[in-house]
Formats: C-alpha cells, sequence, structure tokens
C-alpha cells in the first residue's frame, strides 16, 4: 500500500497480491527455520532426496503464490478537493467529495481483514475496494488520511470496527434527506445563487428549518427557510435593538416582551420554540436552541425579528424581509 | 473495544487484550484440570496409537514422540502467554464478569457489584499498563486484572470509567495510580488547498496573502471553537497585526485586529478579570462600540489545547465597521481593536513554504 498526498489530491494505491504475499509470508514464516534445523538434525536418516523433495515443493509453493499475485489485481483511489474516484478491477467509481459524510471500517463474517467503508449523506452505503479486506492498521490509516484531507469530523456508525483507542462518539440523530450539499444552487423567487453554508435547526415539535449562506455574485446573504415563508435576512445589534425598543439592554431571553414597535411596525410574537442546531453534516456536541419569532403583518411584505439563544450564552437578534 | 448494550440493561465491552499474571496462572490451573477429561486429549492418544506403526521403520524415528509430546506442552503455554485474546467484560445489575474464550475452552472469572470498591490503572513498567481491582471481601486487596501497552490505555481508561458510572462507584485517588490525560484536539481543518475559489480554509501556517495590496506571511494560527458549534481563526501576521475571522450563524466577519496596548482607554481595569458584569456600550476615541456578541468556547494553538473556557465579548460601532474584541487569558484582560475587511481585499493566498505534512 502506497499513500501519496500532497496539497491538492491524495493517492493510494493498493496492489492486492502484494498485501495477500504479506500475510501468508508472516503466518509462514516460522515454518522455513523448522524445517531447515530438522533437516540438520536428520540429515543422516534422510538422504539427499528429502532435501530434494524440500526444494521442489517449495517451488510448487511459489509458483501457486504467483499465479494468486496476478490474480489478485489493484485498486487506485484518488481524492481531490472536489471529487473522489475508486477505480477497482474493470469497474470505476466516483462521487463529488461534497456527499461524503464518513468514512469507516468494517468486519464481515467473511473475512479474515477490515473493509473499507464510505457514507454518503443520502446514508447510502459503498465498499470502496469491492470486497477486498486489509489490515486493520492499514485501513484505519487510509480513513484518517482521507478525514484529515476533507476536513470530514470522525463519529461512530453503528456496526464500526474500532482498531484501538477511545470509544468514538455516536453522532446526533438527524434527519439527512432535507440537505442541500454545499456548492448547489439556491434558486427562489426571492433570490438566487451558490450556497456557501448550510445550517439547520430542529425544533422540539418535529419541525425543521434551515438557514442558508448564499453568495448571489455581489454579497454574501443570509437566508431562513421555515415551513411558512423564506426569508433574506440580517444580523441585528442587540444592544442598539434593545434601546430602539425602550428596553433595558441587559434583558434576558426569558424576559422578552410579547409584542413591540421597532421602526413604525408594530410586531407580535408569532412562534416560541426550543430544539436543536447543526451547523454541519456530522456534528457530536449538542448545540441547544430557543427561539422567538416575532411578525409583523403586512400587505406587500412580511418582515420579521428572530431572536434566537444558542447554548444559553450567545444571543443573536436577526432582521428579516420577504416580498 | 466494541459497546453493545445487552436486553437485561447490562453492557457487554469487547476488547483485544493480555490476561493480566495472576489471572493467567489461574486460567493454567484451570485448564489442567480440563485436560484430563478432555476429548481433545483422547483423541491425541488414538493419533499416536496410529502413528506407530510408521515409527516402527526406523528406531531413531521413536525421538519423535517425546519431541511433538513435550511442544505440543510447551507450545500450548508460550501461545497463552503470548497471545491478545478477546477478552469479553460484562457487567450488569450485580455483577460483573470477565470472560475469555481461548481455543474452544473458556474463563470465567466473576466479581459481585457489592464486593467492588474500585478500579484503578497502575503503570507496571515502560510502556505497560494494568487495569487493577480493589476488592472488599474476604480481605481488601487488589486484584490485577488485564494489562496492555500504550495503545490499548485509552480503552482501559474508557472501560473504568464506563464501570464507575454504570455501579455509581465514588472514584477515590490512589498511590500509584496512573492519571490519565485526554488529548483534546481542535475542530478538523480540511487539508486539501483550492487553487480557484478560496476561501478562509486555504490559509495555512507559513502561507504568504495578499491582503489589501500588501504581501504578508502567517506566523501563527489560533483556533477557537465556540460553544455554539461555530468556529473563528486568528491569524497572526508577521506585523503584530492578526487578520480575525468570525463566523456567527447569521453572519461572517473578517477584520484586521491589533492589542490595545492601554485598556484603561476604553473603561477597563487590566485587574479585572470578570466579564460578566462588563458595560454593554464602550466608549473609544469618539466612538460608541456597542455588544453584539457574547461567547464562549475553547481555544487552540495548531493542535494544543491552550485554554478550556475562553469567554470573549465583541463589540461594533453602528456602521459596523470597527470592533472591539475583549477575553481573558491567563488572568490577563486583552482588548483587540479592528477595523473590517471586505473579502475581496483578500486575494491570493498561496500554499506555505515550508514541507506539509
Amino acid at each position: 500500500m502506497k499513500i501519496i498526498k500532497d496539497n491538492q489530491q491524495v493517492i493510494i494505491k493498493i496492489n492486492w497480491g502484494q498485501e495477500y504475499l504479506k500475510k501468508i509470508a508472516l503466518q509462514t514464516l516460522l515454518v522455513f527455520p523448522s524445517v531447515f534445523i530438522i533437516q540438520l538434525f536428520f540429515s543422516g536418516i534422510f538422504p539427499f532426496t528429502f532435501s530434494a523433495w524440500i526444494i521442489i515443493s517449495s517451488i510448487l509453493f511459489a509458483i501457486a503464490l504467483y499465479i494468486q499475485y496476478l490474480n489478485y489485481g489493484s485498486s487506485n483511489l484518488i481524492c481531490t478537493g472536489e471529487e473522489l474516484w475508486i477505480y477497482n478491477e474493470e469497474s470505476r467509481y466516483s462521487i463529488p467529495t461534497s456527499r461524503i459524510a464518513q468514512f469507516y471500517l468494517k468486519h464481515t463474517s467473511s473475512s479474515s481483514g477490515i473493509n473499507v467503508f464510505l457514507k454518503t449523506i443520502e446514508d447510502s452505503e459503498i465498499d470502496c475496494f469491492r470486497g477486498n479486506h486489509l489490515h486493520p492498521k492499514k485501513a484505519l490509516e487510509i480513513e484518517n488520511t482521507l478525514e484529515k484531507f476533507l476536513g470530514i469530523e470522525d463519529y461512530y456508525v453503528e456496526g464500526e470496527y474500532q482498531v484501538a483507542g477511545h470509544q468514538k462518539k455516536e453522532l446526533q440523530e438527524r434527519q439527512l434527506a432535507d440537505i442541500q450539499p454545499k456548492g448547489d444552487i439556491f434558486s427562489t423567487p426571492l433570490i438566487e445563487g451558490l450556497i456557501e453554508n448550510e445550517f439547520q435547526f430542529e425544533w422540539n415539535d418535529g419541525e425543521i428549518d434551515h438557514v442558508y449562506w448564499v453568495h448571489d455574485g455581489k454579497q454574501l446573504n443570509t437566508v431562513y427557510q421555515s415551513n411558512l415563508d423564506t426569508h433574506i435576512e440580517e444580523k441585528l445589534n442587540k444592544v442598539l435593538f434593545f434601546n430602539k425598543i425602550d428596553m433595558d439592554h441587559n434583558t434576558r431571553f426569558d424576559q422578552l416582551p410579547y409584542s413591540f414597535t421597532l421602526e413604525g411596525d408594530h410586531y407580535r410574537l408569532e412562534q416560541d420554540k426550543s430544539g436543536l442546531f447543526f451547523n454541519k453534516h456530522a456534528e457530536k456536541n449538542k448545540v441547544h436552541a430557543d427561539q422567538k419569532m416575532y411578525l409583523s403583518p403586512s400587505e406587500h411584505h412580511s418582515k420579521t425579528i428572530r431572536i434566537c439563544l444558542f447554548s444559553k450564552i450567545n444571543l443573536e437578534i436577526s432582521k428579516g424581509i420577504s416580498y | 473495544m466494541n459497546i453493545i448494550e445487552t436486553r437485561n440493561g447490562g453492557y457487554l465491552f469487547t476488547l483485544k487484550g493480555k490476561l493480566s499474571k495472576t489471572l493467567q496462572d489461574e486460567y493454567k490451573k484451570r485448564l489442567k484440570e480440563e485436560e484430563n477429561r478432555d476429548e481433545n486429549s483422547s483423541f491425541l492418544i488414538l493419533m499416536l496409537l496410529m502413528i506407530f506403526p510408521v515409527v516402527l521403520i526406523h528406531p531413531i524415528l521413536f525421538s519423535f514422540i517425546p519431541i511433538s509430546l513435550i511442544s505440543y506442552y510447551f507450545g500450548n503455554r508460550l501461545y497463552i502467554k503470548k497471545k491478545e485474546e478477546t477478552i469479553k467484560v460484562n457487567i450488569f445489575e450485580g455483577s460483573f464478569a470477565i470472560n475469555v474464550h481461548i481455543n474452544k475452552s473458556h474463563f470465567f472469572k466473576h466479581f459481585d457489584s457489592n464486593n467492588i470498591e474500585q478500579l484503578y490503572i497502575r503503570k507496571i513498567e515502560q510502556n505497560k499498563y494494568c487495569l487493577c481491582l480493589i476488592i472488599k471481601h474476604p480481605i481488601r486487596q487488589q486484584i490485577a486484572l488485564i494489562t496492555g501497552n500504550e495503545d490499548k490505555l485509552a480503552e482501559l481508561v474508557d472501560l473504568k470509567n464506563k464501570i464507575h458510572n454504570y455501579f455509581d462507584i465514588q472514584e477515590d485517588e490512589l498511590e500509584g495510580e496512573f492519571n490519565y490525560e485526554k488529548l483534546e484536539l481542535p475542530k478538523r481543518k480540511r487539508q486539501y488547498f483550492n487553487l480557484f475559489h478560496q476561501d478562509i480554509n486555504d490559509i495555512r501556517l507559513n502561507s504568504v496573502i495578499h491582503l489589501k495590496g500588501n504581501d504578508h506571511h502567517i506566523t501563527k494560527i489560533n483556533q477557537l471553537d465556540w460553544k455554539n458549534g461555530m468556529v473563528s481563526y486568528q491569524f497572526t501576521l508577521e506585523t503584530e497585526e492578526a487578520l480575525f475571522y468570525h463566523s456567527s450563524p447569521a453572519e461572517r466577519l473578517l477584520f484586521l485586529e491589533k492589542e490595545m496596548t492601554d485598556i484603561n482607554a476604553i473603561g477597563l481595569n487590566p485587574c479585572q478579570t470578570e466579564l460578566e458584569g462588563l458595560d454593554k456600550i464602550l466608549y473609544h476615541k469618539g466612538t460608541n462600540f456597542y455588544q453584539t456578541e457574547q461567547n464562549k468556547g475553547k481555544l487552540f494553538e495548531g493542535k494544543t489545547l491552550l485554554h478550556d473556557h475562553v469567554l470573549q465579548l465583541l463589540y461594533e460601532n453602528k456602521e459596523k465597521q470597527r470592533f472591539l474584541r475583549i477575553f481573558v487569558l491567563d488572568g490577563d484582560t486583552k482588548a483587540m481593536l479592528g477595523e473590517i475587511v471586505e473579502e475581496h481585499q483578500l486575494q491570493e493566498i498561496l500554499p506555505e513554504t515550508e514541507e506539509w505534512n
């Protein structure tokens, strides 16, 4: 196995025959000295023919190994920032890296080694090397190299084989179906652009809201998408906000009013939810989020004020507008 | 180590390791007793009887019999001593058991959970650690359970903690106990380098960036992992200035900051290490700064954890052009004054000059 890595790509070349030979050699290495010792001791009993027999049998053994060696073939894996290619014998496979959720190792009962698996964000599993298995330490090296290169956070997948070290932590339960991966085009009548980042709120009542960073060519916009509507948002300074609505700027989240007036618009509390916040596909830490959504109804456009408290310390106020 | 939750509400831990010497001796003793009435041994005798006529061909071939018997006996002992077995540790209400399977034979050691005082890890010799158990009855004594080298240490610590949690055992510090410090790593930053469409993740240590018409060399990178799951980076330039990247779910900021030498100017006392009650509006050189964010997190330099709980207060002026960042490090209150950098003013990130690893 050969791993070549630089700033722009990782190339992994595996010659399966070689791996197989190494395994056989390690297992049978002890046999050869013992045969030699036996021959030394009993050279009186066994005539020349015995050593000749050993030579012939070892030649036959070598030929059998060589045939096996030719049989096994090789695999190549190339990973760049955008795409991952896997070339196995006569088959190739490619996947955009934004769709890779995790690499993990699995011990299937039929094999003596470890298989490297890939999990996509749609929750489908792919055996990278088509049933070929590796030594656990080597498989771990491949997993770590690829995850480090792509910046994927490591977590425990059900049934994963763990070579050594700490028990990996499990990923938080999360619905995966709604994800639009980074780099896709976000397209609504309101705004159109490239998605740079995606966040997700999972509320305790079962609803899921999304926040996207959308770059429309000029600037970065924050888009909040809920079941009701899509809003383009702008962050407000919390001290200035509390000044404008005539409240003390040390106001805590649970002391927020039921309704207020900001710049001539009257806002009324619409939703009060709490739940979890995720900012990536794989997130091991639980981020608690509380949110109060205020709405100012109007004929032409709707305005919202969204006040969100992350992990009970970080308060954010955003003003949203939708036409 | 793999953990399975069993149906009766207990746990089954499977790990590879070596049994301790005391348990190995116990196991060998039991193996001896078993051997006498084992089916395997009768099969061996049958084999010997079958081979016996072959041996009659030449008198020297007789020596094969004692050689094979001796090698079988010693080989078996050596095998048990050298081999790493799959050890299964089973815990459920009121019991704690160690299970080992070697060559179809089976070794089982059971402890009553009321009898367990506590578990701890001891360093026996260089690169060899042992998980020990202290029992109360019949006499208070320690029993060595599983030994392992440095690679296995993390698993042993995990196992110890899980058992303590399950049986609600109060842990006391013991003499000779090995204290294991868990290494904490920052959130992973991707390592591939984008030639086009570059972003903040392409800035590396010792790389060169083109900022506002000047080239700058990155001498240090600090990473802050916030409690809300977001990440901030501080890229220190060769000019004592630093490029600070801050992200929150609603916006992302990039500003060029410099440490304030006199923090009295913003009405801050250098001895003041409590930031909780700080004013929400600060005044400095004709501008009012309003607090916009308050965040807690961990500070890393490279891969080493420098501080566990860093509290940061972020202030901005009305036009969101100037920023003030206040935080406490080592009992020192520090303030950084920054000015915004538009994203298009950061161009051309060049890869690092030194070798990449």
